[in-house]
Parts: C-alpha cells; structure tokens; sequence
C-alpha cells in the first residue's frame, strides 16, 4: 500500500508574540507567523507554492499570497472542523501535496486575535440571536452554547462511569504550567499552578473549573513543509513524516459530547490507523502532544488513542507521567493550549519539531518519535513524526 | 423582544419541522426510520443504519433517565446572568441507549441532581408559542 511515511518533512517553524490582546489584525499575525517559518528553513516566501489553513480561520489564502508575494500559488486547502481538528490536518494537507506532486513547498499556520476578539470572536462568549436554526435550536434555547459546557457533560459521565476525578483533570493542567514556567513564549510564565489552586478555581460549568480550560490567546503560528528530499539541503535536521490520519465517526455531531460507551471515536479511528502506518507501537513514542482544550478530553484522548485503557485515564496522566523532565511519556512541553497560548493548537507542532532537532527549553533526552493530535472530541487529526 | 434577555427560540426548518410542531401539542416525537425502524437523534434526513431516506415522527413515553449534567456557573450569553447556576443536562430516552437529548431539568434542586435519576417529559414555555420539552424528576412512589 501507498502511504507517506517518510516522503515529506517540517522543515521550518516560526511564530509571533503569545499575547493577550495584540491589537493587530489576523493578516499581520499570519503573514509574520509564516514569514518566520520559512526564514527558519533557509527560504523566501517566494518558494512558498502551496498554503494550507484552518477552516475556522479567517485569512484567506489568496491574500495571503498577495502579501507574501507569492507568485505562482499551485496549492491551497483547509482543514475542516479547523479549530480543534486543524492543527495537524492542515499540515497533512500540506504533506499529501508535497507526496503527490501538487506543491513543492506548502506552508500551514493558524492565526487569530480570539483575545482581543476583533477576529473569531470569543469562544467563551455566545453569539447573541433570536433565534437558533438546525443543530442549534436544539441546544441554545437550554442556555447551551459553549465548548466548557459541552465538555462537562462528557467529564461528568466519566466520573460517573469510572470514578475519575477532578484531580486527575487537574494533574494534566498542572504539567502543562509547570512546563510553561521556563518558556518565555509562554502567556503564563511566571504564574505556577498548584493542585489546590487548581481545586479552588472557580467553576465555570460543574465540574469543569477555570484552570481545566484552555487560555484565549492572540497570535499566528506557522509551518513549512516540503519533500525529505529537498529536505536535506537546508537549514534545519528535518523532522519526518511517518503517518497522518484523519477520523470522524458518526457520532460526531454539533454538540460536540461525546457518547462515553461508544467502542468508537475520531480518535480510536485516528489511531487504528496512524500505528499500522507508521509501522511503530504506543511504547515506541518519546514524546505526546494532544491538543488540550480542556483537560478531560485530554484524558479521554489518551485512552481513546490506546495510551492506556478506557476508564483508566485518571490513574495513567496522575502518576507524574506527564512531566518534564522525569515522566515517562512528556506531555506539552512547552506549556500546550492550556498555559503556552491558544494558538490552536499549531504551537504544540512547532515544539515536537524543536524537540526532535534537539533544541527545546523543556529538552527530552534523545526524543526521536512525537506524537501529535488534534482535537478530541471533534473530528480528529494526528501524525507520528521522527527525526 | 430583545435578543439579550432571553436564550435564542428554536427556528424549525427542514428536518427539525416535525419535532417542534409536536412540542407545541405537547408531544415529544423521536424520528424513526420507516424501513429499519431504528430511532435516531439529532434529526437528520438519512437513517445512518440502512440509508432510508422514509422517516416517520414517533410519540415515545418521554421516559428515560439523567445520562449526565452540568451546572453552568459562568454566564456566557447576556440572558445567563440572571440564570446563574442554572443546569443543562443529558437525558437518555428509554426507547433506545443513542436517544440523548440536551435539556434543562425542572422541579429539582440542583444539587439533588444524579447521574441515573428517572426523569420524565413535561413542556415549558420559552417564549410565545414556543414550547421546549424539559424534564422533570420522576418520584420514587
């Protein structure tokens, strides 16, 4: 069988300034999240023939291009359902260009000012209607918009099923704090977490607490991808492909809970396939990045990916696993969506990549396989990458 | 009415027609496929089973049990404000284990809420015209 491992590689990553509320547009945040990417290869943006976006992201390619100055634009895609399942499906878009001879060089980013909300608007703020149509209808006349509400349902359920608690949720959010205390990158450096904080946080939809969520974040954040061939004369050791997947079940709907019993996922589907094709087992992974939304999806992803069992999630992310430098399996180590910035997710692509060229604040020694995933609960997307 | 003082109504169109036409006699209707005669929730014009596209509206009992809940306490749309804490739970019909529906609970305190209370249908006025199926606890007698 056909697949991609190996034929194309990151080969440059770039971001902008993590913030708060940048007051620039989501134009200049993109096209300086990418002009550092390339520049981080060793090319102009003139190489650049192919872009590959977040569908939830509001720059569009051929404006891009335009700032770029990018003159012959040969590739443009995006992934869909583009917040959560974006960070690793524009990137496999990108990748499945460069295999197939469509572009040689394809950049995929995310940039937003959700902060400042001049852009997406703010996803912890409902949209204010009369009225809701299709999907919505049956959820916004209860008082149910949001993400954090959504995930407490599904959190609930899981402690119900497997006694899963609060601490178990507050334990991932605590490794990604602790790891973003040495980033200067990061939003909530300066600002450590502990378990009690973290207990005594108040409560946005029971029993998701305020430090089980993800920060809002302005910023852009970029990667280059182009063929393992051309990737070997430049700058950078490149950072392989293995494998990428894509999973959506029938389950996923717009109300974005998930249906605990149900044997299938998007990421146990995610998963079926990405191992076979990278040709490796859970136990050959250095390094994790799942996306972390919200703590208990993140939980759930490890066992839904067949990092350990289901229900059994609590006990796998609290034994200090997760922590840089002594756990087992190093988790967001550069603080995540939940203490870096919420940049969707990409950031977390851009650190594997630093983690395999040996050159990450949080450094694990002699990482060599990362796996990334998108969002849980969400149509997913996941790669395996090497150095 | 402004948008701000109330959550958003309902807007039946297309495949959500039927279900609130049944609200608004007090009926709760769950879509069936006509051929395979599987229940299915969220409404949706392909029955994921057989690929029907024959669907019929069924009155089911409105009985089923509390699959899980939350109690919003950080208001995120103008109308929660006065709301707050307010429950939004997941009800699971008895007619089939994939039913789950997004409702409010009514009649019961929120921290009397479980994981597992019976629970049965009753209809609250959103707003002129608009009835919302909620639930209500269902007593241990």
């Amino acid at each position: 069988m056909e697949t991609l491992k190996d034929k194309t590689a990151i080969v440059g990553i770039g971001h902008t300034e993590y913030s708060r509320d940048s007051r620039r547009s989501e134009m200049s945040l993109a096209v300086e999240a990418i002009r550092n990417a390339v520049a981080d290869a060793g090319l102009k943006p003139s190489d650049i023939d192919g872009i590959a976006k977040f569908s939830m992201d509001n720059n569009d390619h051929v404006f891009l291009a335009a700032n770029l100055g990018i003159p012959a634009l040969r590739f443009f895609a995006e992934a869909p359902w583009g917040g959560g399942g974006g960070p690793v499906g524009s990137v496999l878009l990108g990748a499945m260009a460069v295999a197939t001879g469509m572009a040689n060089c394809v950049v995929a980013f995310r940039a937003m000012n959700e902060r400042s909300g001049r852009g997406t608007g703010r996803f912890g703020l409902a949209a204010v209607r009369e009225g809701a149509p299709g999907a919505r209808g049956y959820l916004e006349p209860y008082g149910f918009f949001s993400p954090a509400q959504a995930v407490a349902l599904s959190a609930r359920r899981h402690m119900h099923l497997y006694g899963t608690k609060s601490e178990h949720f507050g334990a991932i959010a605590l490794a990604c704090r602790a790891h973003a205390q040495t980033n200067p990158n990061a939003v909530m450096r300066g600002r450590p977490l502990t378990l009690e904080d973290h207990q005594t946080s108040r409560m946005i939809a029971d029993p998701l607490r305020l430090h089980d969520c993800c920060l809002e974040t302005d910023g852009g954040a970029a990667v280059v991808i182009t063929s393992a061939e051309r990737a070997r004369d430049l700058r950078h050791k490149p950072t392989y492909i293995m494998a990428g997947a894509f999973g959506a079940t029938d389950r996923n709907t717009q109300a974005v809970v998930k249906f605990l019993e149900h044997p299938r996922s998007e990421s146990t589907v995610v998963a079926d396939d990405l191992f076979p094709r990278a040709g490796i087992a859970h136990k050959d992974i250095d390094i994790c990045f799942l996306y972390d939304h919200f703590t208990p999806l993140v939980l759930m992803a490890f066992e839904e990916l067949g990092f350990c069992k289901r229900g059994e999630g609590g006990p796998f992310v609290s034994d200090g696993k997760l922590r840089w430098p002594n756990g087992a399996l190093p988790f967001n180590t550069s603080g995540g969506n939940l203490s870096e910035g919420y940049i969707h997710g990409m950031q977390n692509t851009i650190e594997a990549v630093r983690q395999l060229r040996g050159d990450a604040i949080n450094q694990v020694k002699d990482a060599e396989i990362a796996f990334i995933a998108s969002g849980n609960a969400v149509p997913n997307t996941a790669m395996i990458v090497r150095r | 009415m402004d948008a701000r003082s109330n959550f958003p109504r309902p807007i039946p169109e297309f495949d959500a027609q039927e279900f609130w036409a049944g609200c608004n006699r007090g009926e709760l209707l769950m879509q069936r496929c006509t051929s395979c005669k599987k229940f299915r929730w969220l409404p949706q014009p392909m029955c994921p089973s057989c690929n029907s596209l024959e669907s019929e509206w069924v009155k089911v009992s409105g009985k089923g049990i509390v699959y899980s809940y939350t109690i919003i306490a950080h208001p995120v749309h103008p109308a929660a404000v006065s709301r707050v804490p307010y429950n939004v739970a997941q009800v699971q019909l008895d007619e089939d284990p994939q039913l789950i529906l997004i409702t409010n609970l009514v009649g019961v305190r929120n921290e009397d809420i479980r994981v597992g209370m019976r629970v049965q249908v009753t209809f609250e006025e959103h707003s002129p015209g608009v009835l919302l199926p909620k639930f209500e606890r269902v007593s241990k007698s």
